[in-house]
């Protein structure tokens, strides 16, 4: 069952309690050697032939490599490397299918592995693989916009976020698999002396139908490994209509070994002669240690010892965002209570003593004065000048932390001239090379062994966690440190926030009700590309007249992305202030919606100002709107919020459309019940896993719900004041609607992803609920400690 | 409150906080906020880390039998009225510094709900326990 | 202070302070990882492990509190992954992340073992562990199609 055995004989302090045959790096390691194939010996998983083993990292090929992705055994047996960590979406899964898709091996022997970071490090991906194939996004053969630039190494993009894993990685990956499929069919061809075009590949089996022979992967293998195309640029990569394996429904991976316990995420990493550390940073961050007493603590119970984090140019280069300490023990609960007892007086610098009413006031008054141009279209005073009616309104989000499941972790071993990384992070090769600038550790002997991850939900890596675990290590070399963070210092001091944000909107409405000028100002602090900007930049609702300015306080609150992204608050400000003038034009909010985004032109222009994609937003509109009977009645206290968005940027033209009708019931006391949620949601051409988007649609209706009802991070003498379940709630099961119905459309482009797309429109569909029943217009989320109660 | 008042004279409050409340929603909240720590089994059995809380609505904190109380509660004085409750569950610490609970249920309509729950709970009833 | 916990029908010598989490011991001192560590205050259920057939938070139980009573981890519901409910959980795909999902399980286990047919209601009230990623809608599901598999 578990692959780590038990100690029966376990006296407390001695940290091993596995196989120690599994774990052979200490000793090497230490001694400075390079083993490879450390943890070749199969685990019990493997032995009963799971796809993917509880410790899913990588293992140096003892069988033939075709190329780096894929490694074929005798028997058939199909190895596929994964480049991004699972947290949760499928990628384990997904990625081979892409991978198998191409490759035309027999499903049912693939099995998965992380692939090696360090390798990507140190080795580069084929030049000819470095051109995307096809004519863009609408092209079956093409690909969506991708970022990958300077991702050349030979894994590519294994960070995992942005929803980007199809997007980036599709085309490369179906590359991997069609050259390999090519170059074994070569092989064979070779083998038999026979043209290429005369053989058919085929679940692992190649046949040459004249002469009636036939061969396996498996035993062609070795030979194709060392087969290379004379013209790799002329592999061409399937179109949807010829998919056989993608976008059927396939279970995943992972599911048998997280419904048993045998997954290792990274908090579970056990190591011989193993130590732990407990951290706390600087709750306000930005802020250092003033003072500490570790004479107080050193005679605590398994204390080994403590080891500052400082707060300084090489830190700040690697993510940290406060300066902190960290205790070192035989065990986490001893570190975590010395740690607790460690007398510490922090110095909280600029930040001390903010409050999130101070930020708040601060942003408001950022967004009255002048701010940075990012549309005009017209002359707005104009507009509002020849106005029937004026409507302004004031929105805002407060910060939001990622709140994962799992607690910031990582297990590292700083040995000599080597460093080995446990650690579950979605950016395995940005950790890779923090590590390196840490130790002074060249980054070809920096090993990151990925685990699975218990929840993600943002980017750049998950906080600076694996930065301070390597630090340690590198203070107390030659044992493995595992760092955990407790809770509250995961969700109080570890993290990065979505930013607070505030919108004031403002609306010149015609003789009819519709907009004949708007002029958004959106005070923000984001300052990641154009996250601030996104959705309000290109607004789908036609109006002559338009001006967006960005407003930018500085404050001292770390800010990174958060499932959702720039998507998610400003859709919530124009869905809702779309909302609030069809009310005022006394209109059906859908048909209002409706008709503003037909006015757009046909064949507009993409980018800032411009919107192309119009038939197919009214489309998801309809959709949604006929999946849950808009316009029918309901019983008293219940009501449809309709929204539509679609994770537009600026700077890309794909996205993914998404429309919602939030069916809503308000008790006259005030308590909010979310009984039915309709999804319509764009497919694009084809999805790869739709087993996996449809799960990820089902849980970003939870996400966002508790992102409307309770969640937000408030700040109280320039710290986080929710850090644990008590305060920042998580809703359960008893508050997830009782019916979900999702539809996919088609569509004729590659769309951006899955992972985050029907966030943006469940806040303001399930506010512009609430208006109907209550009368109450609120504008601003959560809606915990607001009055809902009516009549 | 004015300078006539006398030192133990219980003040009823217009109307009651759990008055308010949905017991059946607030045995939603008990199954989620509660019962991992305390009971209300009808036997009058303690939870596995807190003490059964049938009748505790108008009891004197700290004063059930068979529980071991922190000395704070023990000492406390206070009477669970549903106001002290609702003052209890905002967040437990502040109600009684080094109380063993620590616990803070920020929704107004959740402790309302809880406390009219605990409020209908009788000793000879039985109750479907966890 | 010595220890004998019976976990998974075995017994395990442990060496630790009474006031020790049993979650920590399970994890760090016996090497059991599949129960979870989520917030250590008794909010989550990740930490969810069996007690006499009880779902108990077992970041909030003191080891000296946990001796001499029969503890099931998610290790222990099966030999092999064949338990209805994690039958069910395969599926219907639950996990996503699946960090929380030991303690899910073990929830579950412990509802249809008191309650053989469940309405939503009682799924309700009895699941209450927190899910970061939204699973509730496969999990409801998974334990209705537990429910008929145990029938």
């Amino acid at each position: 069952m578990s692959t780590n055995k038990p100690d029966l004989k376990n006296k407390g302090d001695d940290a091993a309690g596995m196989d120690r045959r599994e774990f052979l790096v200490t000793t090497a390691v230490v001694g400075g050697g390079m083993m490879l194939g450390l943890f070749s010996r199969p685990t019990a998983s493997e032995a009963s032939s799971l796809p993917v083993t509880a410790q899913p990292w990588y293992r140096e090929a003892t069988v033939p490599e075709i190329n780096a992705w894929i490694a074929i055994a005798p028997d058939d047996t199909v190895t596929i490397r994964i480049g991004q960590t699972e947290i949760g979406t499928g990628v384990l899964t997904c990625n081979a299918m892409i991978i198998a898709e191409e490759l035309q091996c027999d499903w049912s022997k693939v099995r998965t592995e992380y692939a090696s970071a360090n390798r990507d490090f140190k080795e580069k991906a084929p030049e000819w693989t470095l051109k995307v194939p096809g004519n863009g996004e609408s092209d079956p053969g093409g690909a969506a916009p991708v970022e990958l630039g300077p991702m050349t190494g030979v894994y590519r993009r294994m960070i995992i976020h942005s929803s980007g894993n199809i997007r980036e990685s599709r085309y490369y990956l179906q590359l991997a698999g069609a050259e390999a499929r090519e170059r074994l069919l070569l092989a064979a061809a070779n083998m038999w002396s026979v043209p290429v075009a005369e053989l058919v590949a085929k679940d692992s089996l190649i046949t040459h139908a004249k002469s009636k022979r036939k061969t396996t992967y498996g035993a062609i293998a070795a030979r194709a490994a060392t087969t290379q195309l004379p013209d790799p640029s002329q592999v061409k990569i399937k179109t949807p209509d010829k998919f056989t394996l993608c976008g059927t429904e396939q279970k995943n991976f992972d599911v048998p070994l997280k419904v048993t316990g045998e997954a290792i995420y990274g908090i579970d990493i056990r190591l011989p002669g193993m130590l732990y550390a407990a951290v706390k940073s600087c709750p306000v961050w930005g802020g250092d240690v003033k003072s500490h007493n570790a004479d107080a603590i050193k005679g605590m119970p398994g204390v080994h010892s403590v080891v500052r984090l400082p707060y300084n140019e090489l830190t700040k280069a690697v993510d940290f965002l406060s300066g902190g300490v960290a205790v070192v023990a035989d065990s986490w609960w001893h570190a975590q209570k010395a740690l607790d007892a460690l007398p510490i007086e922090w110095d909280a610098g600029r930040g001390a003593g903010v409050s999130s009413k101070d930020l708040y006031d601060e942003h408001v008054m950022f967004a009255k004065q002048p701010g940075r141009m990012i549309v005009e279209e017209g002359n707005i005073d104009t507009g509002f000048g020849r106005a029937a009616k004026i409507v302004e309104a004031t929105y805002s989000v407060p910060y939001s932390p990622r709140a994962r499941m799992e607690p910031g972790n990582a297990t590292v071993l700083v040995g000599d001239g080597r460093v080995d990384i446990w650690s579950g992070d979605q950016d395995p090769q940005g950790l890779l090379r923090n590590a390196a600038m840490i130790t002074g550790i060249n980054g070809a002997n920096v090993y990151v062994h990925s685990t699975f991850q218990g929840g993600g939900y943002g980017s750049n890596g998950n906080g600076p966690q694996g930065e301070q675990a390597v630090l340690i290590a590198n203070a107390v070399k030659g044992r493995p440190i595992k760092m955990l963070w407790s809770r509250d210092e995961d969700w109080g001091s570890g993290t990065k926030y979505r930013p607070m944000s505030v919108c004031i909107l403002k609306a010149g409405l015609d003789a009819n009700g519709y907009p004949i000028a708007m002029e958004v100002r959106h005070a923000t602090a984001w300052d990641l590309g154009d996250m601030g900007t996104r959705g309000l930049a290109s607004p789908p609702y036609w109006m002559p007249n338009y001006r967006l300015t960005i407003h930018r306080p500085m404050t001292h609150v770390p800010i990174g992305t958060r499932r959702g992204t720039g998507a998610a608050p400003n859709a919530f400000y124009l869905e809702g202030f779309i909302d609030e003038l069809a009310h005022v034009a006394g209109k059906d909010p859908y048909m209002y919606r409706r008709e503003l985004i037909s006015r757009n032109p046909v064949g507009a222009k993409g980018g800032v100002g411009g919107f192309p994609h119009r038939d197919d937003f009214i489309r998801a509109l309809d959709i949604a709107a006929k999946m849950s009977n808009w316009g029918s009645p309901l019983p008293e206290g219940w009501a449809r919020g309709i929204a539509v968005d679609d994770r537009r940027r600026p700077s890309r033209t794909t996205s993914t459309i998404c429309a919602e009708v939030h069916t809503i019931e308000v008790s006259k006391r005030g308590k909010l019940t979310l009984h039915r949620v309709d999804v319509a949601f764009e497919q694009g051409f084809a999805f790869m896993h739709p087993l996996s988007v449809r799960k990820q649609i089902e849980g970003q209706i939870a996400w966002g719900y508790d992102d409307t009802m309770y969640q937000a991070t408030t700040l109280k003498d320039g710290r986080a004041v929710e850090r644990n379940f008590d305060l920042f709630a998580v809703s359960r099961m008893n508050e997830y609607p009782r019916q979900v119905n999702i539809e996919f459309f088609k569509s004729k482009r590659w769309i951006t992803g899955a992972g985050e797309e029907a966030i943006p429109t469940i806040p303001p569909a399930i506010l512009n609920a609430v208006h109907k029943i209550t009368g109450k217009r609120l504008r601003s989320i959560p809606l915990k400690d607001q009055d809902l109660s009516w009549g | 409150m004015c300078g006539g008042v006398v030192a133990g004279l219980v003040v009823v409050a217009a109307s009651s906080v759990g008055a308010q409340g949905d017991p059946a929603a607030g045995q939603v909240v008990f199954d989620q906020k509660c019962a991992s720590c305390h009971s209300v089994a009808a036997d009058l059995t303690h939870g596995l880390l807190g003490p059964n809380l049938v009748g505790v609505v108008g009891r004197t904190a700290g004063t059930v039998a068979g529980w071991d109380f922190s000395a704070a509660l023990k000492n406390s004085s206070t009477v669970w009225t549903e106001e002290n409750l609702n003052k209890w569950l905002t967040d437990s610490t502040a109600f009684v510094p080094m109380a063993q609970m620590d616990l803070k249920v920020p929704s107004r309509i959740e402790r309302e709900d809880v406390i009219s729950y605990l409020k209908n709970l009788k000793p000879n009833e039985s109750q479907k326990a966890k | 202070m010595a220890f004998t916990l019976l976990v998974n029908n075995i017994p395990y010598a442990v060496d630790v302070e009474p006031d020790t989490p049993l979650l920590w011991v399970l994890r760090d001192s016996i090497g059991l990882t599949g129960t979870k560590y989520g917030c250590g205050i008794g909010q989550c259920g990740a930490c969810t492990v069996l007690i006499n057939g009880l779902a108990v938070r077992s970041c909030s139980l003191p080891v000296s509190r946990a001796m001499a009573t029969p503890i099931t981890t998610i290790e222990g519901l099966s030999a092999d992954g064949t338990h209805p409910v994690q039958l069910a959980w395969k599926e219907f795909d639950v996990p996503q992340c699946g960090y929380c999902q030991s303690g899910q399980i073990l929830a579950a286990a412990a509802l249809l073992q008191k309650t053989p047919n469940p309405t939503d209601e009682d799924i309700d009230r009895q699941m209450t562990n927190a899910c970061r990623c939204g699973t509730y809608h496969r999990i409801r599901q998974a334990i209705h199609r537990a429910a008929r598999m145990r029938a």
